[in-house]
């Protein structure tokens, strides 16, 4: 099946970005807006993937001025194969956070700008909002593509990990980063999946193994994962269930153990890799640059770090924290194991069926609402996305209500290399659904 | 007297260990020897290199080690401005090799690990900034700790030769400087030596450190556990600066990178020449440091050693001594053979070299056209030489020394060239 | 944590800190690691570790320069002299 995207001649192209442009002053989709025309089928790209040629921040002032001379494989493949990047993808910085707010100029929800648009790929879920016929390539640790799917009505795959090659990807967590789509179409997200995925000899950790579509109409509701919550969410959700039930699904509610630690395992175990992943920003290389070289090397690398945000700060110093080696055993070693005692556990449901859950534990806050609650009760907002994403369990946010004018997005689960299911899943949910957008440009 | 030792050496790999830049050191200007990996840019993944595997696994093996059956790789954090990724990609428990041994003349040295890790960057140090240069970043090494079972000078000098035989063996060049951290302990605290460049520092950096400690115990002083530094203008070792604990490495896991399977490597029997050696001398009732010595850093004479019958053998050895006095190198197995049937005991170089048939002409003239050639590449690496030109006569001799020894002419034939080569070109 | 265990941390991930920040991170490093605790009610003494979600199997490159991947204007990101990297004081 093959996708509809937007193509542009030259003409239209201008007028194109120059409505893009406009838009974006209000939503701050965007980091960059590649002027030169495109001949291909449009896409657009979260910040922190290389794009050839074009400013690569992560939203971090740590990168600010940085062009990467290379093609992330993903990109390499995309480009290869007829599409072109328009620009790139506003984020929370470095991927941290599940609001957008972590940037310098956080993104805005297309429905209601006064909400949060959702993260960590918050841009693309608003790009992809705003722009006809449109997929972004987002990518995901913890949820970032669930997240601002749900928030902005619009569909966020997350592969399997190591589906998708992360060569090129600038990383948060290199055993939970995985690039993914967010995307408004079934047959669309699937084209520019098929065009990705397989093993990138670039890349150890990206794999070879075929991705399937076994079908299956069994559900499985996770009840120890509902406790948390908002009861309006839960009621709207039970509206889906039955729904989907007249639909030939069959809904079983079931407990799986030690989900409830999902989320401390998953911050752990991000934040340990995080602190290593973002130790090679020192300030003379590329992005930003100290440019006293006189300075003692300690005293320059602590003076290019200022640039990081403070989640980023905070995670660098609690991750360096978690490896210390007096208490790895305490933190990181059990959160290793929390991690395949979950995929083991998880795996005995999703052999024979899909787990299914809301994607948010609530409905889309006020930037207000959000911008002054603490790290852990921002960090507990995950606990839906948090699972799939530690397990690297390919799942999918779909929206499916619209309530006072803002849509919900619900979130299932698959297997392993099971990926195309979920399409197969939203072609058949398709058909009796219709995506609402305030407006499209294109 | 404890002393313990980590080594590093360069594998003799043709490409980095992570990416597929070149390994070894070459004539390209700074920086033209990198890609997105070795310089660490965002977003670059590793991707480990067969070979350095497959080496790394002989090296543990000559070593005494078992090998680990799933060999991996950590992280290990530290910020200096060398290191790209602000960590290095090296092993810890999940090493290539551990719990080895070299037999030194039957006692051992132990081998507590051998691990495969990435060099960091070349840095030069100025007054008020640093300059960096890439090409030696990511090119595979082991590194190999030794427990601390030396427990003296001499000792530490047999272990520094033994081991650089059995690596030569397992093709490392030895002419490459070892990089070594040094433990030394006469009472209970360990004074680390860091960074100690070559053999001959090493060893003088130990009789330093020896000497300093004995003295402070017969004050009665206490020896602090600290870090030290060899000074190599005034030979001595000095206080230095901390650097991270293992507590701030933090080692963890490298999740871009896997875990290896080493059960299905092929890993042939290493050759320890000293071993070898034994052999000889105790089977041909021949002096064995004669035989080490030859033998030790040398793979042909080993071979050709090992090949001969008891009976050839001591004619054997001195054949080899002649050939090496007469300076020819350049002989094959057979022609050491046909030597071998002939008397050439009280033989000079001349006849040696009919018996060779390598008489007329023996040192075969390369043709003029090739000297030639041969010369302008030599002033093209240094021009300098040619600037100088033939006033100058350390260059003129230098040059003639060059070219005798290279194409195997005599006194005046290569100064003749030479002045012929250098006018021709000052006439262009 | 103890604040000079904090200040070893902060020198440790070369990370400064002015006085707002100090404060506010000091803080919610505290209730995180709280959070984190959650994890001592856990006993998992045999359960293996996943260092990966999924199993990746060994990728080894072959020893050759065919697969290099140069890249343009090294230098374009970074000061340069000589060709070399300018890089602080050592």
């Amino acid at each position: 099946m093959t996708g509809k995207f937007l193509s542009l001649n030259d003409a239209e192209y201008a007028v194109f970005v120059s409505q893009l442009r406009q838009a974006n002053e209000r939503l701050n989709a965007f980091n960059f807006i590649d002027e030169n025309k495109k001949s291909g089928k449009i896409i657009s790209v979260k910040d922190n993937i290389c794009v050839k040629g074009m400013p690569a921040t992560a939203s971090s002032k740590i990168l600010q001025g940085y062009t990467p001379g290379f093609n992330a494989t993903a990109i390499q493949r995309l480009e290869d194969n007829g599409f072109s990047v328009i620009g790139k993808t506003n984020m929370d910085e470095f991927g941290f956070g599940s609001f957008g707010l972590n940037s310098e100029h956080p993104a805005k929800n297309p429905f209601n700008e006064e909400y949060v648009a959702g993260g960590s790929s918050s841009g693309s879920a608003v790009a992809t909002a705003l722009i006809k016929e449109h997929v972004s390539i987002a990518e995901s640790t913890g949820g970032s593509i669930s997240a601002p799917a749900a928030f902005c009505g619009v569909v966020g795959l997350t592969p399997t990990y190591g589906a998708i090659s992360r060569y090129g990807l600038i990383d948060y967590a290199s055993s939970l980063d995985k690039i993914g789509f967010i995307g408004k179409s079934a047959d669309n997200i699937r084209e520019v999946m098929e065009k990705t995925v397989g093993s990138d000899p670039k890349d150890t950790t990206s794999l070879s193994t075929a991705i399937s579509n076994k079908n299956s109409h069994k559900l499985y509701v996770i009840d120890n994962l509902m406790g948390g919550i908002d009861e309006g969410i839960k009621d709207r959700f039970e509206e889906l269930l039955v729904r989907l039930s007249t639909k030939d699904y069959k809904i079983e509610h079931v407990k799986i153990d030690y989900l409830e630690y999902s989320v401390p395992a998953y911050y752990i175990l991000s934040m340990s890799e995080a602190s290593t992943n973002l130790a090679k920003y020192q300030g003379f290389k590329y992005g930003f640059k100290v440019k006293d070289f006189s300075l003692n090397y300690n005293d320059f690398f602590m003076s290019a770090r200022k640039q990081f945000g403070r989640e980023a700060k905070r995670r660098v110093i609690l991750g360096t924290f978690i490896r210390s080696k007096s208490i790895k055993q305490k933190y990181y070693e059990k959160a290793l194991a929390i991690r395949h005692a979950i995929i083991a556990r998880m795996k005995n449901f999703l052999k024979d069926g899909f787990i299914i859950m809301p994607s948010m534990p609530i409905f889309t806050p006020k930037i207000s609402e959000v911008s002054d609650i603490s790290p852990v009760e921002a960090y507990s907002m995950d606990m839906l996305t948090v699972p799939p994403n530690l397990c690297g369990f390919p799942h999918m946010s779909f929206p499916y209500f619209y309530e006072r004018g803002m849509p919900l997005g619900a979130q299932i689960i698959t297997d392993h290399f099971n990926d195309y299911s979920l399409l197969d899943f939203l072609s058949e949910w398709e058909i009796g659904f219709k995506y609402k957008f305030k407006e499209e440009i294109g | 007297m404890k002393i313990g030792l980590e080594v590093h050496v360069a594998l003799p790999t043709k490409t980095k260990l992570f990416c597929s830049d070149l390994a070894y050191e070459n004539q390209e200007e700074p920086n033209s020897n990198v890609c997105p990996v070795c310089l660490g840019l965002p977003g670059a993944k590793p991707v480990l290199n067969q070979n350095a595997l497959d080496i790394s696994a002989r090296i543990a093996k000559a070593l005494n080690c078992e090998i680990n059956e799933k060999t991996w790789f950590v992280r290990k954090v530290y910020f200096y401005p060398d290191l790209p990724k602000g960590y290095q990609i090296t092993q810890l428990d999940g090493a290539i090799g551990v719990r080895g041994y070299v037999d030194l003349n039957g006692k051992k040295i132990g081998i507590r690990r051998v691990q495969i890790e990435e060099d960091p960057a070349r840095i030069i140090r100025e007054k008020d900034y640093s300059l960096i240069d890439f090409n030696r970043s990511g090119v595979p090494l082991n590194e190999i700790v030794t427990e601390p079972d030396i427990t003296s000078l001499e000792e530490l000098k047999n272990f520094i030769e033994e081991l650089r035989s059995i690596l030569y063996y397992q093709g490392v060049n030895i002419n490459q400087e070892l990089k070594t951290d040094l433990n030394i302990s006469l009472a209970e605290k360990r004074v680390e030596i860091k960074n100690v460049t070559g053999v001959r520092n090493l060893i003088s950096a130990a009789e330093y450190e020896i000497k300093r400690q004995s003295a402070l115990i017969k004050e009665g002083k206490e020896i602090n556990a600290e870090t030290r530094s060899y000074k190599e203008d005034s030979n001595e070792t000095v206080s230095s600066r901390e650097k991270e604990t293992e507590e701030e490495y933090g080692f963890t896991f490298e999740p871009d990178l896997t875990f290896y399977d080493t059960t299905k490597l092929e890993i042939p029997k290493a050759i320890i020449a000293s071993n070898v050696a034994k052999e000889l001398a105790d089977r041909n009732e021949y002096n064995e440091k004669t035989i080490r010595e030859l033998i030790l850093f040398n793979r042909r004479n080993l071979s050709l050693l090992t090949s001969i019958t008891r009976e050839e053998f001591k004619k054997g050895v001195s054949l080899i001594e002649k050939f090496a006095s007469f300076g020819v190198e350049d002989y094959s197995e057979e022609e050491f053979r046909k030597m071998l049937d002939k008397d050439v005991s009280s033989i000079e170089k001349d006849g040696f070299l009919q018996l060779l048939g390598r008489a007329n002409n023996a040192e075969k003239k390369a043709d003029e056209a090739e000297i030639e050639a041969g010369i302008k590449e030599m002033l093209s690496f240094d021009k300098t030489l040619f600037d100088r030109g033939i006033k100058d006569e350390k260059a003129m001799n230098f040059m003639i020394g060059e070219v005798k020894e290279k194409y195997h002419i005599t006194g005046k034939e290569a100064a003749y060239f030479i002045k012929k080569v250098i006018k021709g070109m000052l006439n262009n | 944590m103890e604040k000079d265990e904090f200040e070893r941390l902060l020198k440790t991930a070369r990370i400064e800190l002015d006085e707002e920040e100090y404060s506010l991170i000091e803080k919610d490093i505290n209730q995180i690691l709280r959070f984190f605790d959650r994890l001592e009610n856990v006993s998992l003494e045999d359960e293996e570790l996943a260092f990966h979600p999924v199993e990746i199997p060994e990728k080894l490159r072959k020893d050759s320069t065919e697969t290099r991947d140069g890249i343009e204007n090294i230098f374009y990101n970074g000061e340069n002299y000589r060709f070399y990297f300018l890089g602080p004081k050592i």
